[in-house]
Parts: C-alpha cells; sequence; structure tokens
C-alpha cells in the first residue's frame, strides 16, 4: 500500500457504470437535437484523464464532465459534429484556470464564466477562449473582480462594437 | 520485519516513541505478511484510506470544489498519514493495530489519532511554558528568537486538518541533537524536550559567567556569538569537562593558560584508553558536583558524552585540544607598552646608543642604556641584529620585556602563523629555530621555550594580528 496508488485509486472510476451515467444525458442532450453514443463517452472518459494527468489534477467525481455536457446542450455553438471535441477542450480549460487560480475559485462559478466566454465573447471558439479568454478571466480573478464583470472595460478585445 | 515492542522509557510527552514518517503503512504491511490480515481487509482499508482523503478534499475546498492539484491532493494525504502514524506508534504492541483496524474501522483510527494529536498539541503548549521559564538570560540572537518568535509561531500556523505533518516553524538554534526524522508537532516537542535539557544544564552555572565564557567563545572564533548559529550547551559541557581534568574538585567555566598546559602535560604519553577513563570519570563527576537528579538530563548528558570523548582524542592526537576550550586570558596591564609609535631614533642617536654600548663594560650598564633609550620595536630589532650584544647578553634584554613585548618580538619571526600551545608546540619551535637567521632570533626561540608562562606571550601573540592592523 503506497501513496501514489490511493491517488490513482481516487482518480480512477469504473468504465462501466460511468459511461452509463454519461449516457443518461442524452435525456437532455436529445431536446438540443445531439445525442452520445457509447463511443463519445468512452472518448470523453479517456481525455478526461488524459488532461487531468497532463495538468497533474485528480478529480472525486465526474459531476463536472455531466455539467459541461448539459450546458453543451444550450450553446448556439456546440452542434453534433463539434459535441465531443467542445466538451473535452472546455474541460482541459477548465482545469487548466484552476491550476492557475490555485483553486481558489469554486466549481459552478468557473463553469458559468466560462460558458458565457465561450458562448458571447469567443464567438464558439476554443482556440479563442484558450488564449485570450484564459487570459481574461484569470487576469480579473487576480484583481478581484467578480469572474461575471467581463468585457466591461473600454477596449476590450471581446467587445464585438470595436471589431 | 520482525515487530518490536514500544520503547519502555519514561515519558514526558503522552507518548514517548517518535512518529517515524509512515509507520502506520509499514506496520500494517507487516501485519500482512505476518497472516494478521488478509486481501479483502487490505482492500478495504485502501478503500476507506481513499474515502478519507476524498472527505478531506472536500473539506479543504468548502465543497466548492471535485478537484484539486495532485501536490494538494499528497499534502493532505500525508497529514492524514501523520495522524494514523501517531496513532499507530501510541501502541505499546503495533500487531494490536491489526485488530483495531478490522474492529472499528479507518475512519475510527484517524478520529482516535486526531485526538491525540491534539493531546500532543495541548502537551507542546505546556511544554512550551516550562521552556519559557527556564530560558536562558543571554544575549544570544538565535536562541532568543527560536523561543520568542519561531516556537510561538509555530502554535499560530500549525494545521492540524490539512498539515499535520508540517511544523512550518523556523527553527534555527541548533541542538546536539535533533530528530529532523520527526514531523509535525512530535518534531516540536522532541525539539522543545532537549532543548529544556540544555537549558537545565547550563542553569547549574552562573549566568554572567556563562556570558563571560561566550564572550572568549567568540573572541576565539572571531565570531559575534550574539548572532552566530552555535550551540551553548556545548560549550559549556566542553568547558566544564576540561575544568574537571584540570582541576577536579569543582567544575567551572574559567581555565587559565596555565591550567590548560599543566593538563597537556598531563596528558602527553598518555594511552587514548586511559584518556577515555578520565574522561569518562570528569564526566561522572560532573553529574556528582552538579547534584544533577534529572535522569532525562543525565542520560541526555551521557549520550552527549559518547559523542564528546571521540572528538577530544582526536583533538588531542593532533595537537588541537586548544580549539576544544576557552582560555580564561588575564587582564592586560594598564600601562603603555615600552614600544611607542613614532618614537624611532633617528640615525645618529642609534649610532650613538650602539657606540655606548660597546664600550659598556658590563651587562647590567647595557641593559641600563637600552632600557632608558630605546622606545621604538623598529630600533629594538635593529639593536638586536646590531652584533653588540652577546649569547646570554640577550637573555637579559628579553628579561627587561612584558609578556606583550616580547610577543611583538615573536611575532616578527613566527611570520604571521598562530603558534599550537601543545608538546608538538616544541616542535614548532625547533623548525622555527632552524629557520631562523639571526643570533638573537635563536637565542629568542630558546629563551621562550624555556620561559615559564610561555603560554601567556604565544596566546598575545596570536592576537597580535588583530592589534596592529587596528593600529
Amino acid at each position: 500500500m503506497h501513496l501514489p496508488a490511493i491517488l490513482d485509486f481516487i482518480g480512477t472510476l469504473p468504465t462501466a457504470n460511468v459511461v452509463r451515467e454519461l449516457l443518461e444525458l442524452n435525456g437532455e442532450l436529445k431536446k438540443h437535437d445531439l445525442f452520445l453514443n457509447a463511443a463519445d463517452a468512452e472518448s470523453i472518459l479517456i481525455a478526461r484523464s488524459e488532461s487531468l494527468k497532463a495538468l497533474e489534477r485528480i478529480e472525486l467525481d465526474l459531476k463536472l464532465t455531466k455539467d459541461l455536457i448539459y450546458r453543451a446542450g444550450f450553446s448556439p455553438y456546440i452542434r453534433q459534429e463539434n459535441l465531443v471535441e467542445t466538451v473535452n477542450d472546455l474541460y482541459e480549460i477548465f482545469h487548466q484556470i484552476k491550476n492557475l487560480t490555485s483553486d481558489w475559485v469554486a466549481d459552478d462559478e468557473l463553469l458559468e464564466t466560462l460558458m458565457v466566454c465561450f458562448n458571447t465573447f469567443c464567438g464558439g471558439s476554443t482556440e479563442l477562449l484558450m488564449g485570450k479568454g484564459v487570459e481574461k478571466i484569470v487576469d480579473n480573478f487576480r484583481r478581484r473582480h467578480e469572474l461575471g464583470e467581463m468585457g466591461k472595460e473600454e477596449g476590450d478585445i471581446f467587445d464585438a462594437k470595436e471589431s | 520485519m520482525t515487530l518490536k515492542k514500544a520503547d519502555a522509557s519514561p515519558c514526558l510527552a503522552p507518548q514517548k516513541k517518535s512518529v517515524k514518517d509512515q509507520y502506520f503503512f509499514l506496520v500494517l504491511n507487516t501485519c500482512y505478511e505476518n497472516g494478521y490480515f488478509e486481501e479483502p481487509d487490505m482492500m478495504k482499508i485502501h478503500t476507506e484510506i481513499a474515502e478519507l482523503l476524498q472527505g478531506l478534499i472536500r473539506r479543504f475546498t468548502y465543497g466548492d470544489s471535485s478537484s484539486i492539484k495532485n501536490e494538494t491532493a499528497y499534502r493532505l494525504m500525508h497529514s492524514i498519514l501523520y495522524v494514523l502514524d501517531t496513532f499507530a506508534a501510541s501502541l505499546e504492541d503495533p500487531t494490536e493495530l491489526a485488530s483495531i483496524v478490522r474492529r472499528n474501522g479507518i475512519h475510527k483510527v484517524y478520529s482516535l489519532g486526531m485526538d491525540l494529536v491534539r493531546n500532543h498539541i495541548a502537551y507542546a503548549h505546556k511544554l512550551y511554558a516550562e521552556l519559557s521559564a527556564h530560558k536562558l538570560n543571554l544575549p544570544v540572537e538565535v536562541y532568543n528568537d527560536t523561543i520568542n518568535l519561531s516556537l510561538p509561531d509555530f502554535f499560530q500556523t500549525y494545521d492540524v486538518t490539512f498539515n499535520a505533518h508540517d511544523n512550518a516553524a523556523s527553527i534555527d538554534y541548533p541542538l546536539v541533537f535533533d530528530d529532523m526524522d520527526q514531523k509535525g508537532v512530535g518534531y516540536i516537542i522532541q525539539y522543545m524536550e532537549k532543548l529544556l535539557l540544555e537549558n537545565l544544564f547550563c542553569h547549574c552555572f552562573d549566568t554572567k559567567e556563562i556570558l563571560t565564557l561566550l564572550k572568549g567563545y567568540g573572541e576565539k572564533f572571531h565570531l559575534d556569538f550574539r548572532c552566530a548559529p552555535f550551540n551553548i550547551f556545548e560549550v559549556v559541557f566542553a568547558q566544564t569537562i576540561f575544568s574537571l581534568l584540570c582541576s577536579p574538585e569543582k567544575p567551572q567555566l574559567f581555565i587559565t593558560a596555565g591550567e590548560f598546559e599543566q593538563l597537556v602535560i598531563k596528558l602527553s604519553g598518555q594511552s587514548s584508553g586511559n584518556i577515555r577513563l578520565l574522561l569518562e570519570h570528569a564526566a561522572d563527576k560532573m553529574i556528582t558536583i552538579l547534584k544533577l537528579q534529572n535522569s532525562e538530563l543525565i542520560e541526555y548528558l551521557r549520550r552527549y558524552k559518547k559523542q564528546f570523548i571521540p572528538r577530544f582524542l582526536t583533538a588531542h592526537v593532533h595537537g588541537n585540544l586548544i580549539n576544544m576550550l576557552v582560555i580564561d586570558e588575564p587582564k592586560l596591564p594598564a600601562e603603555k607598552h615600552s614600544f611607542t609609535d613614532g618614537r624611532r631614533m633617528s640615525d645618529r642617536d642609534f649610532n650613538r646608543l650602539i657606540a655606548q654600548l660597546q664600550d659598556a663594560k658590563e651587562l647590567k650598564e647595557k641593559i641600563q642604556i637600552i632600557s632608558r633609550q630605546v622606545r621604538s620595536l623598529e630600533d629594538y630589532i635593529d639593536l638586536l641584529g646590531s652584533d653588540c650584544l652577546y649569547g646570554k647578553e640577550y637573555r637579559a634584554v628579553f628579561e627587561l620585556l612584558q609578556d606583550a613585548e616580547l610577543a611583538v618580538l615573536g611575532k616578527t619571526i613566527s611570520q604571521g602563523s598562530a603558534i599550537d600551545m601543545t608538546p608538538i608546540f616544541l616542535e614548532n619551535l625547533t623548525r622555527m629555530q632552524n629557520n631562523c637567521l639571526l643570533d638573537w632570533q635563536v637565542e629568542y626561540i630558546n629563551y621562550l621555550a624555556n620561559m615559564k608562562g610561555r603560554s601567556r606571550v604565544i596566546n598575545y601573540m596570536n592576537k597580535i594580528h588583530t592589534v596592529l592592523t587596528d593600529n
């Protein structure tokens, strides 16, 4: 019995159960003409593990993944073709920001901000979100601004009127 | 691995056995290897520890997050382990851990461990109060800062829930025995217990005498004792042992050059075995004369003695015993030296002096002329090298001089190197004599080698650099 094994144990979820949990979200996704099959669910879980490993984090449960998939349904920029890829990108960006803010930001607050940023200022672009979006969110955090107060400053790059 | 019973030594703390890192896992794995656990038991333990960690992560994030950095998770895991280690170390018989875990589960064991850690914190508070009450009143910054600032800071910052294994205290004052393998409040407890013992020993001596000793220590090693990170107990212990070797009746902190010289003579030619016996006897005598009754203090002194003796023997063999103690220097006389800066004779006066010395019939007359007219070091050295003095006349001139003045002369020959005072010192003098070019230098060395109290001159000679530099 040793330390790394215990941490791995926490990070590892029984595959069959979690795939079933993700597929249960199809009830909601259907309302937005979206659907996840078993292969999609496994792909998301593999990407999740790889992101956590790369970013050196552990996660206790599937809540964030499920919330992301649920919210994806409400995004005007997510379609069936880019559902899995976008969910994976958003998941990775989420944990990047968690690292950059030293886990000081609550999950729900950060997820809300991320989705607003993605759906409005970034125009559905995860590349833009990964670059300027992350920078802006982290900067607001460090200046102790409310995370929701994005794009209110003059000359902000996310201001659609200026672009 | 054979499981050993816990130590049964008398304890001040709730438990005396030190909390070794990952001791809990070590005992569990050994229990498993010896058949106290089955595989399903180990899996259950594994799962329960993971659950403990999950719960702690949720508490750490106030329930606002379901993920953390690996680094944070490791830290929380180490905190849990410290608590489990503390519980495991509290058991008289380590094999009891198996039945306790099987019966109560890990969550209960963790809870019991937390109670123990909190008890330790309460004990540490009491220990700190005792330590503060027995603090030495000495202006040693690192000692005072450790007691007045670092230890209170520990109590302010110690996080028993999320960081139990980390003592996070800036402890700079060095002890002679410091168990750096210990963690958390356990480390702080062992540190304070040992510091208290060292203080109790030092309290056997007058504080002013210790202060004088430390000043001498600082001067000897060219350091400001108020700022340097050295151990006070070590200095006092060494001085006491040397004092008892010099005069067994009473331990004191002042040892004269003469006493040390006598000791060196006494030890020369003795075997290591005999010297070891002398040291053992001196240490025992110290405990008796100081009327020490605290068994932990006596044990501490005996443990330190085992370190001290080999160092003493090595220093003796290499002629470096002088470095292990502080010699009480006599106060220099207030009167001026014969040598005075700027009182160098003119060439005409010097030549007249030489002529007078050559005309003088008796030694007594020569000495009178010299003591009346010569005032500067340079003139003295020129005079000695002028071939107007012979053989025992040099000795007569040296006898005119005070220790300090002799030291200044000797310094010109020794070429800046410190001279040891052990028997090897005589060999050094012989080597120096072989390098001498002038008759007076040879005569000086002979004079010094046979002089009573030469140690004073040599000690002063070793200080001359500072004197001359300041001038």
